[in-house]
């Protein structure tokens, strides 16, 4: 292979580059920037649902709270903050305005019944009263109301909510939050502290981050290259890694590019660690190179030739692994997950091209790098320490069987950790950023006191109708109602659900009792389809174009039950199905649900929900063909089941540190933190095959076992060493971003690749030197390799 | 090569004593192909954690609860009845209270109850509700029976005048009586339609209903026939409806109603006059308070709109107001010192002291 490479350097060469060229003119045109709707299962019938009914809302909502910090909100300079501000929100860029809502909006009214006459009344619009009483009647409003008030009004009366929703799709986040930090600079005082809450802050918070993360990573960077030259004690051509990784970096940004998918600034990590792997391929190539060099008389050419044949099968099988890794996150159906895999497999793709080919044809152009100046003398403790790791896996006794038997137990821990892992978000608020982080806490003050998150029921009718005087549609069937009703109600007796926002109570409910002279008895749902009918349509009257269709659609074929929750965490979530699935099969009797079907759940919290599904699942299903790959990629490499066998344990071992870990940090598993575990899998495994197969090497130059096993460790386990040292380096600083899921992630990282140096460099060979499999001796019985490789050297 | 070979056999002769030193290699073998299996067994996806519901944190109400109606039976004895087959259950006279639900329309259904009534010896009384529900008590509260009603309205008032005679109203012109402790209703349907708020009869012949455009029917042949003494026609919009009536015997009665409209007579009818109420709320409910045992009452309490408590003294005097809550109160029943008024919100208050101090129980 390497001999071929070599024969067609230049061609294969220009080539290469010019392929480069192409991604790199796709790079150009990739754009930063982040899709929500992406990060959630496409064909999962919750994001389908959310799809379906967009028309209802987005998961684009933003919370803003006002809280005063002595008194309560029912002051005039508090009250016209509120009506300012929702002014000001009316304002925003791609703001749903028909979405806005606040005690100061004039979409938020209640009815009131005299004699012969039904008034609607907004809290205070357009104006709001300067006379106290006037005032004290606002509060005294808002209080009789507050069952449908409380998702804007805090039953304390120190908070209100100003919220409103966004245009998904056409939302652009910096613009958005900037302007909402405007407004918070604006509105605040002594006594006034306002909270942002809600996805535009939460994504828009990754752009006021964005050039601490770019100083972060060119930090790292700057790390990578300190170790890197240190190690290869800044020989001539040490570079070669940093630019075979640079061009195998174009690849994958360029089909990013190419593919149009957006380059999300908190999935950077996940960038980070693909130019890391390409380096780590690079390094060991270079190692390998600067060995062989030595070997061959610092003849640059046959060293070329040796070390391309040398490492391109275990480089394949290393990057194979790695692409497996990636690839089958892909599977959920959650697009931003699917386009980690593709691009990330173009990206590892490009590496084993430019590490494998195009490194080797750079080298030999190069000139050959100049034999090092004799070592000086290692300082005793450090060769004390060496020869003891060098020798723990060739060397019988306690300390060798008992770390074998560690090795097992460690499985059964994070297999157990591994099972029990939580899928979702496990706190409120966002996990992408640090719990002190300013928009956590903006969350954690506004969840205190009004919902987050939302959830839809769509009430769907059965048979399409149309609205006609003659006949009162499915849905406002007084069954229908009073269904919709009745599930509202069995909702919010779980703590979690905060309110419930659907006609049933919202409308029809106090209309009846408002048109039947505001007694108390009519606050129920009317007996006659025709009496809800015309409730609906006297409602229907005094609203403003667009805004009775938040509530059912214009052909009155579908309506929808707002689920306001507390936050969406897997419990929370959880809990809610739950109720919704047990209220349905319950309410089989009810002749409502021939005419309508209760369809959930979509919004916000449905999205969630959906990741939920299918997180789990793909985490089993990815790491069982992660495994699988590794098996059969090993087994066909070796040929041997035995080694398959042998690398997935290792893989397991050093893998399952991961679930450990993530349970000690109660990190869960989702959508943001599945790539990474998935890439680890695959990483990890590299150090492995780099020793055995050196170790096989060695036996195959007829080296006893226990010899070979030093020599590769001594070799090629410094140039894992090495690896390990660039990579934890280039980790090190992501410790430190202010994104939590950086520094978890990172954290999680450093520890899967310190238990995959040790499972690759220590704990595999001691196992091999304990076992002696016969993969290593080819296939014979390492007597009879022996023998073979004694004839013909003899011969 | 001899070195090699040297060095190979130095090498052998250290791995069979190596050999012999190691645990039995069967044993490990097997542990791993177990942990091996139990891996295999975890890639089999596992259900989520178990969806139990988590139990809900109201006990007694809720806020979206909306009570309707209450009396008191025997001595100290209360209750209260209102949507979603809501039956609370006092037996310290109104300071505490637990709940039951009753009248089930289908799982995870109830049928709402508007109006709770017993007759004055406490054992049997009537609740009326959604749908022409009616049930019965002959234990003073402690079993509730459903009766054919022969109708769907809803009934808003059934009042007990025995254990055999009663009367009830309600929606669509819906008046009602019975003279075989329920069994049989009669129905004598008003052809206007209107809506008979509250019904009142002080002995089983004459009763007085009131309901929209200010309309108050009088009967003095136990329901056979019913004659107007205000309205009783669809009219002007602007007639206050009138939500309630009162009778302490066959001349002196009260009715309340929207727009704060208080209306009193004092010769069973012939005329009703107005008197001046402190506000326009909207009053729900009115009843007889203040009077000793078996004695005339002397005091007259209402509640309404917004948590308002009327109080007046039967002999004169301006009516005073008293808003213990925010929240519409639907009725208000008086025994002795003890008076409990229910409304929206799950709102009961109570007093213990004849009305000059009240207490939230729920509601806020």
């Amino acid at each position: 292979m390497g001999r071929f490479i070599l024969r067609h350097r230049a061609i294969i060469g220009i080539a290469l580059l010019l392929i480069t060229g192409v991604f790199g003119y796709y790079a150009s045109k990739m754009a930063i920037g982040t899709s929500f709707i992406d990060f959630f299962p496409k064909h999962h019938p919750y994001v389908e649902l959310y799809h379906n009914y967009e028309r209802y809302g987005g998961a684009q909502r933003l919370t803003l709270m006002v809280q005063v910090k002595h008194g309560d909100i029912y002051n005039y300079k508090t009250l016209r903050k509120i009506q300012d501000l929702t002014y000001d929100v009316d304002l925003l860029p791609d703001v749903n305005h028909q979405s806005i809502r606040s005690l100061g909006s004039f979409r938020v009214r209640y009815a009131v019944a005299l004699p012969g006459n039904l008034v609607y009344k907004a809290y205070m619009y357009p104006n709001v009263p300067a006379d106290p009483a006037a005032i004290q009647e606002i509060k005294r409003q808002v209080f009789i109301h507050r069952l449908e008030m409380r998702s804007l009004v805090s039953d304390d009366g120190r908070s209100a909510a100003v919220v409103a929703s966004f245009y998904e799709g056409r939302l652009n986040y910096h613009d958005v939050f900037y302007k909402i930090q405007d407004l918070i600079k604006k509105y605040s005082d002594d006594n006034t502290v306002i909270y942002a809450a809600g996805e535009p802050v939460i994504r828009g918070y990754g752009y006021y981050y964005l050039p601490l993360l770019v100083i972060i990573f060119f930090l790292s960077d700057g790390i990578m290259i300190l170790i890197l030259y240190l190690f290869f004690r800044g020989r001539s051509t040490w570079w070669a890694p940093i630019i075979t990784g640079l061009l195998s970096t174009i690849w994958g940004i360029g089909f990013i590019g190419m593919q149009g998918y957006e380059f999300d600034p908190v999935m950077l990590v996940i960038r980070f660690i693909l130019t890391a792997r390409d380096m780590s391929h690079g390094i060991q190539w270079q190692g390998r190179y600067y060995d062989e060099l030595e070997n061959h008389g610092y003849d640059k050419m046959a060293a070329c030739e040796v070390t391309t044949t040398l490492m391109l099968p275990p480089g394949l099988l290393a990057i194979l692994a790695d692409i497996a890794g990636i690839v089958f996150i892909s599977f959920g159906g959650i697009p931003s997950l699917g386009h980690v895999a593709s691009s990330g497999a173009v990206w590892l793709g490009g590496s084993l091209t430019m590490v494998f080919v195009f490194q080797p044809i750079m080298m030999s152009y190069l000139p050959t790098p100049k034999p090092l100046p004799a070592r000086k003398e290692k300082r005793k403790w450090f060769t004390a320490i060496e020869n003891k790791l060098v020798e723990f896996p060739t060397k019988p006794g306690l300390a060798r069987e008992g770390a074998l038997v560690a090795v097992g137990v460690l499985i059964v821990v994070g297999f157990v950790a591994g099972v029990r892992a939580k899928i979702g978000y496990t706190e409120p608020g966002t996990p992408l950023y640090r719990h002190n982080a300013k928009v956590n806490k903006d969350i954690n003050a506004v969840r205190q006191v009004f919902p987050l998150d939302e959830g839809w029921l769509i009430v769907r009718a059965r048979a399409s109708t149309a609205i006609s005087a003659a006949y009162t549609p499915d849905m406002l069937a007084p069954e229908v109602i009073r269904l919709q009703r009745d599930l509202g109600r069995y909702l919010l007796q779980d703590p979690e659900v905060v309110s419930i926002i659907s006609v049933a109570p919202d409308i029809i409910e106090p209309y009846n009792q408002m048109f039947h002279y505001g007694n108390p008895k009519y606050l129920g749902v009317p007996r006659m389809p025709d009496d809800v009918m015309g409730l609906y349509f006297l409602f229907v009257q005094g609203t403003a174009p667009g805004e009775a269709e938040e509530w059912i659609n214009l052909n009155t074929n579908d309506g929808i039950l707002r689920v306001l929750l507390s936050d969406h965490t897997y419990k929370t979530l959880n809990n809610v199905q739950a109720r919704l699935a047990e209220f349905i099969h319950r309410r089989q009797w009810d002749p409502a649900l021939k005419k309508v079907e209760i369809v959930y759940m979509g919004g916000v919290a449905g999205l969630y929900a959906a990741a939920n599904d299918v997180l789990y699942q793909l985490d089993f299903i990815n790491i069982t063909f992660v495994l699988g790959v590794v098996f059969l990629f090993c087994a066909v490499v070796y040929r041997s089941i035995v080694a398959g066998v042998l690398f997935v344990i290792s893989c397991i071992a050093a893998n399952f540190a991961a679930f450990i870990y993530m349970r000690i940090a109660d990190i869960g598993i989702t959508i943001d933190t599945i790539p990474v575990i998935s890439l680890g899998i695959g990483l990890g495994v590299d150090y492995g095959i780099y020793a055995v197969s050196r170790i096989c090497d060695e036996c195959a130059e007829g080296k006893r076992l226990e010899n070979a096993i030093v020599t590769a460790l001594r070799g090629t386990g410094a140039a894992v060493l090495a690896t390990f040292s660039v990579i934890v380096g280039g980790l090190a600083p992501w410790v430190f971003s202010p994104v939590l899921f950086h520094n978890e992630m990172s954290v999680l990282l450093i520890i899967l690749m310190s238990t995959n140096v040790i499972v690759g460099l220590l704990i595999l060979p001691a196992y091999i030197a304990w076992a002696r499999p016969r993969f290593i001796f080819g296939g014979v019985a390492e007597d009879e390799q022996r023998k073979e490789t004694m004839a013909a050297a003899s011969s | 090569m001899r070195l090699a070979v040297l060095e190979s056999i130095k090498l052998a002769a250290h791995g069979a004593r190596a050999q012999a030193k190691e645990p039995p290699r069967k044993a490990l073998r097997c542990g791993v192909l177990a942990l091996m299996l139990m891996f295999a067994a975890g890639l089999v996806p596992l259900p989520l954690a178990a969806q139990t519901p988590e139990t809900s944190s109201y006990t007694l109400a809720k806020p979206w609860d909306s009570f309707f109606s209450t009396a008191f039976s025997t001595s100290g004895k209360c209750y209260a009845v209102g949507a979603e087959g809501a039956l609370l259950t006092s037996t310290d006279g109104g300071k505490t209270w637990s709940r039951r639900t009753i009248a089930q329309r289908g799982d995870l259904s109830w049928w709402d109850l508007f109006s709770i009534r017993f007759t004055p010896d406490g054992n049997a009384g009537w609740i009326g509700g959604e749908n022409g529900l009616i049930l019965k008590t002959t234990d003073g509260g402690v079993t509730w029976n459903s009766q054919p009603s022969g109708t769907t309205e809803n009934i808003f008032r059934i009042d007990a005048v025995s254990a055999s005679t009663a009367y009830a109203s309600g929606s669509n012109g819906l008046l009602m009586s019975t003279t075989d402790g329920g069994a049989h209703w009669q129905q004598q349907i008003q052809k206007s339609g209107l809506i008979f708020f509250d019904i009142a009869f002080p002995d089983a012949q004459h009763g007085w209903a009131v309901g929209e455009f200010e309309t108050i029917l009088h009967t003095s042949d136990a329901g056979k026939t019913w004659t107007p003494q205000m309205g009783g026609k669809r009219a002007n919009f602007k007639l206050p409806a009138l939500f309630a009536v009162r009778f302490a015997d066959a001349q002196h009665g009260w009715a309340v109603g929207q727009g704060g409209t208080l209306l009193r007579t004092d010769n069973g009818g012939a005329n009703w006059q107005t008197i001046t109420a402190p506000s326009d709320s909207p009053m729900y409910s009115v009843v007889y308070a203040g009077g000793s045992t078996g004695g005339a009452p002397s005091q007259l309490w209402g509640s309404g709109d917004g948590g308002a408590l009327l109080r007046m003294g039967i002999a004169g005097g301006s009516p005073r107001i008293q808003t213990p809550t925010v929240f519409s109160l639907s009725d208000i029943a008086f025994d002795g010192s003890n008076g409990v008024a229910v409304g929206l919100g799950g709102t009961i208050v109570h007093t213990s002291d004849g009305g000059a101090h009240w207490k939230v129980v729920t509601g806020n």
